[in-house]
């Protein structure tokens, strides 16, 4: 809850929350993960485009006026959390130059409005912060548990070695790249980089 | 690798929040997409091309900078593939519509011909 000031330079929040018990997904929206943090980004994403309306402005611009500046980093957000690094400004610069989107638009909302074309052209924005690679830290108490991750490597007699990560391949080339990783540091203490097997924990 | 496939599979999955996955229930509260033949998961034939660009950013805090990616494509690019529905069809009053877009409250609304969103 406290990560919802997002991106953005907010010197002062305040933060009030109602939980409520309910046997039904939220607005039908269907199971994504146990932080929900798909929603909260929405959310967050959301009251920044609601504000951009009522102040009458480009959510864009709106945006970039409040992002965190490069040079504030490693920075301590008004609720809590340390920000480690970033560079916001660039990213947002990057995809707002991309391919000329907001002249496009335009046209295609020209060519709509004189009838000769019924598709229109929509531009989606959004920037989010999210917790990552936290391993076991106070900060994410998941009843008792601080996260955590497990990896075990055995290297036999043999030089054969196996790995048991307990990240699990999700058919993204984990396996692949796990087993790369291995290699390359198997070849240092000369283990059989041919025998390495990198496997998921549920497999 | 990792991150880029993470990448394009994370927006694939965003779009099919967006535009798709609902958990509906009847009148008596049970649920009528109980399994995955009514649950919108996308083929090759409905994922568009993506076009993806990124920044570096190392972390202070780990021996070569490494940062996680995990959920977070999914977690970001679910709004973006809402927004423009929204501009375009109600800018004040969908604002707190929420997905999925093509089946879910906003897609049957509009085909009654209804504005209440």
């Amino acid at each position: 809850m406290n990560i919802c000031a997002g991106p953005y330079n907010i010197p002062t929040a305040y933060l009030a929350v109602d939980g409520v018990y309910n046997n039904k997904a939220p607005c039908s929206v269907a199971y994504r993960c146990s932080f929900w943090v798909t929603e909260a980004a929405y959310f967050i994403g959301q009251m920044i485009e609601v504000l951009a309306i009522k102040l009458n402005m480009d959510a864009a611009e709106l945006r970039r006026i409040h992002f965190i500046k490069k040079g504030q980093f490693p920075y301590i957000s008004t609720l809590g959390w340390e920000y480690d690094s970033g560079d916001y400004h660039t990213s947002w610069d990057k995809a707002l130059n991309h391919d000329d989107l907001r002249k496009k638009q335009n046209e295609r909302v020209a060519a709509f409005q004189r009838g000769e074309t019924r598709k229109l052209l929509g531009i989606g924005l959004t920037h989010f912060t999210e917790i990552v690679g936290t391993g076991p830290v106070k900060n994410c108490n998941i009843l008792g548990k601080g996260m955590f991750d497990s990896y075990a490597i055995r290297i036999h007699p043999t030089g054969s070695t196996i790995a048991r990560p307990g990240a699990i391949s999700q058919k993204k080339g984990h396996a692949t790249t796990f087993a790369q990783i291995l290699a390359t540091a198997g070849h240092k203490i000369r283990a059989k980089a041919q025998m390495i097997a990198a496997r998921g924990s549920t497999q | 690798m990792i991150i880029e496939s993470q990448t394009y599979v994370g927006l694939t999955e965003a779009l099919a929040i967006a535009m798709g996955q609902e958990i509906a229930y009847n009148e008596m509260g049970n649920v009528k997409t109980g399994t995955l033949m009514d649950f919108f998961l996308l083929t090759a034939w409905e994922t568009p091309h993506y076009t993806t660009d990124h920044t570096t950013t190392p972390s202070p805090n780990h021996p070569i900078g490494a940062k996680g990616v995990g959920e977070s494509p999914n977690g970001g690019a679910f709004r973006p593939f809402q927004t423009p529905c929204m501009m375009h069809s109600a800018p004040l009053d969908c604002v707190r519509r929420i997905c999925p877009m093509i089946t879910g409250e906003f897609g049957r609304s509009h085909q009654d011909g209804k504005n209440e969103l």
